[in-house]
């Protein structure tokens, strides 16, 4: 969050990747920023390369050419659990939840440190963090207290609870409850509206508002195009693995390539 | 009233592992004189041991070994040939064991890492087969039959020259063997509940989704091998000195991996204190019933298949599943829920 050392007030630069599979090319020189505090749209039609997008940016693939830099530090070809500790943090397209785990635990196992020696957070604090972002999120609001009551010890009442027991809605919430837990400084979503109903789908653009507002920079791609229009700042379209386009929500709605290319794509 | 519950199973489940502890301290005061059945719990902890170094490694950590004799053989020949020819006290030379095993395990678990799931499997497989073979072709042993250790009587003095035992008092040795498995059960215990077993068992449940959260997958998953492979050691170690030979049929066997694992499911994978059980379990089926011959194995293995079938969780993990649902069920509304547990 400082802007010390950002040049431009971009947190995240996507400089000439390309990424191929085999034959297909998948991300073809593609450039974008990201820039800080702002909520960035990533659109596009099946197959376009956006989840491939993540993927590179969290160090799951690396790219064939290209940088990435994030706050000025070039990621290109880090291990995921490095990327994630220099502040990237993301959730995935269908929720991935630790499914031996308590749902507490489940926002626990993103606290920890990785030098083993170290002692990192003590266990009040860790508790602690898990209820406050257990009830920032409202994950435990299923099972009938509003948000996640403290009863004891700062102990969540839902910490004897698993995540099978929780609707789709609320794993994703616990998703972004876990990579809030890492304390990102920017926040990758990856469809975070998908299988929502409309009134969940306002309840989570409520959620990533408010993240905006705690100065956490994001970027999400879904394909619940009025559920995106209506919370992010910019939008870069993404198409065949390269930039369509890039702008306002309101000047890529107008914008012809784009409408071409969704037309096109739904046609079929 | 949930918290309460679930203290109020803490102190049963105290008072029940308390009293089986106070009954395997005053084993060798109730069965005076009776070597057989002392033997028989010296290796009950032995086995014990090296089910719950599997269960850290395979039922934590996920990453099923099926060759655990690997590490339990490398303790056992280090143990073995360091106190036989250096004359090391068993003392010394089984941490040694251990501390061998464990580099052993990184030296084969480093590269093998970026393998997942059947194919890191196989990778403990066919190194705990070839340290079988390197063993029995470098003729390790003195005698030089496969690799054998065994004892040699010189000839100019007389004295018979074995790999020497960790005591000549056999209660001395069962208490030795007793106490090793207590602390290593007890260390595991904490270890699984610290945060260093929260990220193993995050990776077992995960891998790509314990990334995202930001753990280090390969740094822990090399500290399981270490940890699991040191214990793992540390059993071999105690074997070759209660059995005062080292072959590799004895400690390098195939059989062995496969009991840890069959220990560990009857018990309930990562319990910790379930193999353990499973452990005790299978040895003294095993010793016990021996008038039965083969049977015995036979009928080892067919409840090892119906707790397979019917409770794949494995018993004590079961048991525990079931308190935890009856800790949750706290409301009054539903008595049948709660009378059940």
């Amino acid at each position: 969050m400082s802007k010390a050392g950002v040049i431009n007030g971009a947190i995240l630069q996507f400089d000439g990747v390309s990424k191929s599979f085999g034959g297909l090319q998948a991300i073809n020189h593609l450039s974008f920023d990201v820039r800080e505090g702002e909520i960035l749209g990533l659109i596009g039609p099946n197959g376009a390369g956006k989840t491939t997008i993540f993927n590179l940016i969290t160090g799951v693939y690396h790219p064939d050419q290209g940088k990435i830099r994030f706050q000025n530090t070039e990621i290109t070809g880090w291990q995921p659990h490095r990327v994630v500790n220099a502040g990237i943090a993301r959730t995935f397209q269908i929720p991935r939840p630790f499914h031996h785990k308590t749902i507490t635990k489940n926002v626990e196992i993103a606290l920890i440190p990785n030098a083993i020696l170290s002692h990192g957070l003590s266990k009040q604090e860790r508790s602690d963090t898990v209820s406050q972002l257990c009830a920032k999120v409202s994950v435990c609001k299923i099972f009938g207290t509003e948000g996640c009551h403290l009863i004891e010890d700062g102990f969540c009442d839902c910490m004897f609870e698993f995540p099978s027991a929780l609707p789709h809605a609320a794993l994703r919430n616990l998703e972004i409850a876990k990579a809030m837990a890492t304390k990102p400084n920017l926040l990758l979503l990856d469809e975070p509206f998908a299988g929502l109903t409309m009134s969940e789908v306002d309840d989570m653009s409520a959620l990533l508002r408010t993240m905006k507002q705690e100065g956490r920079t994001q970027i999400v791609v879904d394909h619940n195009m009025r559920g995106l229009m209506r919370l992010v700042d910019r939008v870069v379209v993404i198409n065949f693995g390269q930039k369509l386009a890039e702008g306002t929500p309101e000047e890529i709605a107008k914008n012809p390539a784009v409408q071409e290319a969704y037309l096109s794509g739904s046609s079929n | 009233m949930i918290l309460k519950r679930a203290r109020t199973l803490t102190w049963v489940s105290a008072a029940i592992i308390l009293i089986s502890l106070g009954f395997l301290i005053l084993v060798p005061q109730l069965f005076v004189g009776n070597s057989f059945l002392i033997s028989t719990f010296v290796f009950a902890n032995i086995y014990s041991i090296l089910a719950m170094s599997w269960d850290l490694l395979s039922g934590y950590t996920g990453q099923i070994s099926f060759g655990h004799s690997f590490f339990f053989g490398i303790g056992a020949y280090t143990s073995a040939l360091l106190s036989m020819h250096l004359g090391w006290s068993p003392l010394y030379t089984i941490p040694l064991g251990g501390v061998m095993a464990s580099l052993g395990g990184l030296l084969v678990a480093t590269p093998a890492l970026r393998l997942r799931g059947p194919y890191l499997s196989l990778i403990t497989l066919v190194s705990a087969l070839g340290i079988d073979q390197l063993i029995r072709v470098l003729k390790l042993g003195s005698t030089g039959a496969e690799g054998a250790i065994q004892c040699e009587i010189d000839l100019a003095t007389g004295v018979n020259h074995c790999v020497p035992p960790i005591s000549a008092n056999e209660v001395e040795v069962y208490y030795f063997a007793l106490g090793l498995m207590v602390c290593i059960a007890i260390f595991l215990i904490f270890l699984v509940r610290s945060r260093i077993g929260l990220a193993f068992e995050a990776i077992r449940d995960d891998e790509e989704a314990a990334e995202a959260a930001g753990i280090d997958a390969k740094k822990y998953k090399i500290l399981a091998f270490m940890i699991s492979g040191f214990l793992a050691g540390l059993a071999g170690a105690v074997m070759v000195h209660k059995m005062q030979q080292a072959s590799p049929g004895l400690v390098l066997d195939l059989n062995i991996s496969i009991e840890a694992i069959v220990a560990s499911v009857l018990g309930g994978m990562g319990t910790i204190l379930g193999p353990v059980g499973g452990a005790y379990f299978y040895i003294l089926i095993r010793e016990l019933l021996r008038p039965f011959g083969q049977w015995r194995l036979f009928a080892v293995f067919v409840i090892a298949l119906l707790i397979l079938l019917f409770i794949p969780r494995g018993v004590l993990a079961e048991i525990r599943l079931r308190l935890m649902h009856w800790i949750k069920s706290e409301k009054p509304k539903e008595p049948q829920q709660g009378a059940r547990a």
